[in-house]
Parts: C-alpha cells; sequence; structure tokens
C-alpha cells in the first residue's frame, strides 16, 4: 500500500480520452487554420529546451535581395493571410462577406467552445449581435424583409441554443451560473427592445420589418420573465446558507457591474435622448442595489438576490443601450458621409449632449462611483492583477521560470489561491 | 533572416507555416495530457479542465503566430496554464456553491482508472494538499506533472539539490501519513 510508485503510476494514467485528444486537436486546427503565422520567421519558433535545436534546413528557398523582400512578403500575406475573415467580421446582412462571418467566424466560435455555460454565453452573445445588426441596418434604411426574416430566424435558433445550454448548466445544479446567464441574456433582450422600438417610432420606412422582429424579441421577454419566476420558486427551494452564499455573491457582481458600467459611461459621449436613457437606468439599479444591501442585512436572501438581479440587469441594460447607440452613431456617421454631406442635425445633437442638467447627473454618478469604489476596491485590485497576467501571457518566453516563480509568491497573497494552488 | 549582409534568405510562408503548425502539434500530442491532468488537478472538473487546457494551447499559438519563438515549449505550456488557470480562479473567486457542496472538490470521472487506482490517487491527493507549501509544491509537480528534478528546479528556480533533498522528506512524509492511517 505505501509503495509511493503505484500511486505516481495512477495518477500518470488520468488522461485525455483518445476521442476528447482528437476533439480539441481539430478545434485547435480550427483555430491555427483562423489565426494563421503573421510574421514569417526563418526560424524554428517552437524549440524543445534543452537539446540544442539549430535553425532547421528548408527545403525551399529562394534568395530574393532585400530590396524585394517586403513587396514580397505583404504580397504573400494579403494572398494566404487570414485578413478576409478578420473583414468579415464587421459585415452587416447583405454585404459580400457577411456569409463568411455568420457561417465561418461564428461556426468556428461555436465548435470552439466546449462547456454548455460557455457555450450559452456565446448564445447570448449571438443573439444580441443580430439583433444589432438589424439595428444598424434599420438606422441606414437597408433593413428589408428578407434580411429580416434571416435575421429572426437566426436569433430565434441563438436563443432556442440559449435555452437548451441554459438548462443544461440548471441540470447541473450550478445555480449562481444559471442565474447569471439568465440575468444578462433578459438584460440584452430587454435594452435591444428598447433600442429597436426607439428606431421604429424615429423610422416610419423600417416600422413594418422593426415591428416583426420586436414581437419575436418581446415574446423572449416574457419567457424570461416567466423563467425568472421559476428561478425565484427554485431559489426558495435552497438551504439558507446556501442562499446567503448566493446573495453575497449577487452582491459583488452586481456592485462590480455598476462600477464598470459608470465607467464605460463616462467615456462616451451620448445623445441626449441616450443619456436620459442610460441615466434612468443606472438610477434604477443604484436603488435595487442598496434595496439588496438592506435586504441582505435583514437576512432576506431570496428577496436580496432578486434585488441584485435587478440591479446587475439594469446597469447591463444601461450599458448595452450606450453601447449600441454609439455604435449605430458611427456607423451612421460613416455611411452618411458616403451617400450625402448632410450630417448637421447629427452634430447639433451631439453639442447639447452636454446641458447643465446632464453634467448635474454626470456629477451624481461619479460620487456614487466613488462610493462603489470604495466598497469594491478590492475586487478592482484583482482586476488589475488579472491585465497584468494578460500582459504576461504574451510578454518574452526567456524568463517564463521566473515569472512562474513570481505568481506563486503573489498567489501566496491571495487567500482562495492558496487552497486551490498546488493540487 | 539570415545575417548576410545585402542578401536575405526567405522561405515561401506556407513552408514555414507548414513547419510551424507541424511543430506545435507534436508539442500538442506530447504534453496535452499533462497539461489536462495540471489543470484537472487544480480545478478538479473534468469539463473546465479540458478547456483550459484548449485555452493553453490557444494562446501558445498565438503566440507563435505572432513569430516570437518558444525556447522551450513545456515550461512554457506550464506557464500559460497557470495563467490561464489563475485567471480562472479569479473570476470564480467567490465561493461557488457546488464546490461547497460537494465538499470542496468535484473529482469524478477517471478515464482509464480501476475504483482501487482512483481510490488510491484521492488518498495521495489528500495527503498531498495538507503538507506544508514547500513540500506541496514538490510533490505535486513530482507525483501529478511527472516532472523530473531538474525540471521542477527550473520552474521552482531552486537548485537541483534542493529540490532532490525537500523531496525526499516530503515523500518520507506522505510515506508516514500513508503508513499511520493503516
Amino acid at each position: 500500500m505505501w509503495k509511493l510508485r503505484h500511486y505516481k503510476k495512477a495518477i500518470q494514467k488520468i488522461g485525455l480520452l483518445p476521442q476528447e485528444k482528437r476533439d480539441i486537436y481539430n478545434r485547435l486546427l480550427l483555430f491555427i487554420k483562423e489565426n494563421p503565422v503573421i510574421k514569417t520567421n526563418s526560424q524554428r519558433l517552437i524549440k524543445q529546451g534543452h537539446k540544442n535545436n539549430t535553425v532547421g534546413v528548408a527545403k525551399l528557398k529562394i534568395i530574393v535581395t532585400k530590396k524585394y523582400a517586403m513587396p514580397v512578403i505583404l504580397a504573400l500575406i494579403l494572398i494566404l493571410g487570414g485578413g478576409t475573415s478578420a473583414l468579415a467580421n464587421q459585415a452587416l446582412p447583405g454585404d459580400f462577406l457577411y456569409p463568411i462571418k455568420v457561417n465561418v467566424n461564428e461556426g468556428i466560435r461555436t465548435t470552439l467552445t466546449f462547456s454548455s455555460q460557455a457555450q450559452a454565453q456565446w448564445d447570448v452573445e449571438r443573439a444580441q449581435k443580430r439583433l444589432e445588426e438589424a439595428e444598424q441596418l434599420a438606422a441606414q434604411n437597408r433593413l428589408n424583409e428578407q434580411v429580416q426574416t434571416e435575421l429572426e430566424a437566426r436569433f430565434q435558433e441563438a436563443s432556442d441554443s440559449f435555452e437548451k445550454n441554459t438548462q443544461e448548466v440548471e441540470a447541473k445544479n450550478k445555480t449562481q451560473a444559471m442565474l447569471e446567464l439568465r440575468t444578462s441574456f433578459e438584460a440584452a433582450l430587454k435594452a435591444h427592445e428598447q433600442v429597436l422600438s426607439d428606431i421604429a417610432s424615429e423610422n416610419q420606412q423600417t416600422k413594418e420589418s422593426i415591428d416583426a422582429l420586436l414581437a419575436k424579441v418581446r415574446a423572449r421577454v416574457d419567457d424570461a420573465e416567466h423563467q425568472q419566476e421559476e428561478v425565484q420558486a427554485h431559489l426558495e427551494t435552497q438551504s439558507q446558507t446556501s442562499l446567503q452564499i448566493l446573495a453575497r455573491n449577487q452582491q459583488n457582481t452586481s456592485g462590480n457591474k455598476i462600477t464598470e458600467v459608470e465607467k464605460f459611461l463616462a467615456k462616451l459621449t451620448l445623445a441626449t435622448s441616450t443619456q436620459a436613457q442610460t441615466t434612468e437606468k443606472m438610477t434604477s439599479a443604484h436603488a435595487a442595489y442598496d434595496q439588496g444591501t438592506t435586504q441582505l442585512e435583514n437576512e432576506q436572501f431570496a428577496q436580496a438576490i432578486t434585488s441584485f438581479q435587478l440591479a446587475f440587469r439594469s446597469a447591463q441594460e444601461a450599458q448595452i443601450i450606450a453601447a449600441v447607440n454609439a455604435r449605430i452613431e458611427i456607423k451612421l456617421d460613416s455611411f452618411e458621409r458616403s451617400h450625402s454631406e448632410s450630417n448637421e442635425n447629427k452634430n447639433e445633437e451631439e453639442h447639447v449632449s452636454s446641458t447643465p442638467e446632464d453634467i448635474q447627473h454626470q456629477e451624481q454618478e461619479q460620487e456614487r462611483e466613488q462610493e462603489m469604489n470604495e466598497n469594491a476596491s478590492s475586487t478592482q485590485e484583482q482586476h488589475d492583477n488579472d491585465n497584468e497576467h494578460g500582459e504576461l501571457n504574451v510578454s518574452s518566453s526567456i524568463n517564463v521560470d521566473v515569472q512562474l516563480q513570481n505568481k506563486e509568491m503573489e498567489l501566496e497573497h491571495n487567500g482562495k489561491g492558496k487552497i486551490d494552488s498546488d493540487l | 533572416m539570415c545575417r548576410c549582409s545585402n542578401k536575405t534568405v526567405f522561405e515561401p510562408s506556407h513552408y514555414m507555416k507548414d513547419m510551424h503548425e507541424k511543430e506545435f502539434f507534436e508539442a500538442y500530442q506530447k504534453h496535452a495530457d499533462a497539461i489536462f491532468r495540471h489543470c484537472f488537478f487544480w480545478i478538479r472538473n473534468r469539463e473546465i479542465a479540458k478547456d483550459i487546457m484548449q485555452d493553453t494551447f490557444k494562446k501558445t499559438w498565438e503566440h507563435i503566430a505572432k513569430g516570437e519563438i518558444i525556447e522551450n515549449i513545456r515550461p512554457f505550456l506550464y506557464k500559460v496554464a497557470y495563467n490561464t488557470l489563475i485567471d480562472y480562479t479569479r473570476k470564480q473567486r467567490e465561493y461557488s456553491l457546488e464546490e461547497l457542496e460537494d465538499g470542496g472538490a468535484v473529482f469524478k470521472d477517471a478515464t482509464s482508472l480501476s475504483p482501487q487506482e482512483w481510490a488510491q490517487v484521492k488518498e495521495i491527493v489528500n495527503v498531498i494538499d495538507k503538507q506544508e507549501k514547500i513540500y506541496k509544491d514538490i510533490l505535486s509537480l513530482h507525483f501529478i506533472d511527472g516532472l523530473k528534478n531538474r525540471e521542477i528546479a527550473s520552474i521552482l528556480e531552486i537548485s537541483e539539490n534542493v529540490v532532490a533533498v525537500r523531496l525526499h522528506r516530503g515523500i518520507e512524509k506522505v510515506r508516514q501519513v500513508l503508513q499511520e492511517g493503516l
């Protein structure tokens, strides 16, 4: 029993199933084709360390003088490069590259996503993309019935897939993840419902198409609200301790979200009408957050969870509304410039966006943000650290081991990390 | 590029591309299981570990795609996996309900292990979990990742001798606990 070799042998046996290994291999292959090597370097890029690897002898060598090297490389990049699919990401329905966007690019993303949780997140994103496309087209007066039907079908598909994946998450008893998914999907739907109906009221030409799409979105919103009731029922069956944990987590998440969105909003210059909408959402987010905090103190955990969810949702709605409007304005701007010279109205609108009233709002928001920052300062630090790691990831590979050591030191300061770290 | 003064050796990009891909997949075939195991013992959830392993290789490829040179692929992969794992645990920083309900470890699903072997794995992992940090690091790199002393030394930035000594003591401690437990 105490022969440690046996233990070691048993541990080493844990691995991937051949099928799993092949699946991931295939996904990586797709990923590689998507992201080809940009800089061609005549050196070997992957080395096996202690073996003395010298530059491999190339079978094919074309010797060109320095003068021509650059144009040749550029031409090759143009011919072979993956630029097409990157360009395609900006395409709208009806554009030449749009089929590449939805079929190739997003298809790859769908295959590359693994757990049902990640899938569901991607579904939310996908559904949002379709709605956003509809919004941009409508703003440019390019939304016709055919495109609308197509977008509608794709939106439906993404939503159905979301429902399926979220149910899988729920079946695995991941209450927290399920709550977050449902909240963010509902927020996305409500935000786009708002944007779509705004566009519909402004633009008579595309009103019919938008109304049809809007009906679908509203149906989903109803579904989502219905689901919320079920979630509520589900919550009531949970134990008091787990509810408390959930409530705390939700408090954290929604607090972070509010801070994040406020920072995001501060960076944007929005039209007055949009600004009013986002301010309203943020006010209700704060109200819900405060309410949740009180409920948490009074140990009404289930209610607190609902309040925090509401806070999260409102903040996210504000974010989406702001982002979508900003994007439509930018697109519209370039679109209009290419079609006619009349931008005057829009420019006027932008100037109006900083009336005394709005400044007051901003000030209020800043005050709140400061409060929030104090609450969430520790979380903020974490975020900063995350960024650091992101940078380290791509930084030089030479001092890999040094960095690893540093990570370990950092980890020791991090309470939970320590528990999880080494096994 | 060759260092010749006014001539540049230039391989057609598709040839170099193929070579990078080939080497990348060689590294995958060779290290995927080990990286997966590393993630699995950290996260203790098979699906997430697979995701993180996949991300590790994706990030590594992104690195290669930029034309950056990886000096030593194995520690590099461990390093990327390590970052990814940290990012993941940070995001999940709050206590997850599932974890609490399962007593801290969702530790299921063995592929080719007999129940007896699986019991052994759990046992030794529990024992390693309880050791002091300096031993724990080395023990887990030794038992779980199956790294050689030299590799452990380079990852932890200590001398090979120190690794050998600590490993020896660590193993003694583990052995003691296991024997007492009998």
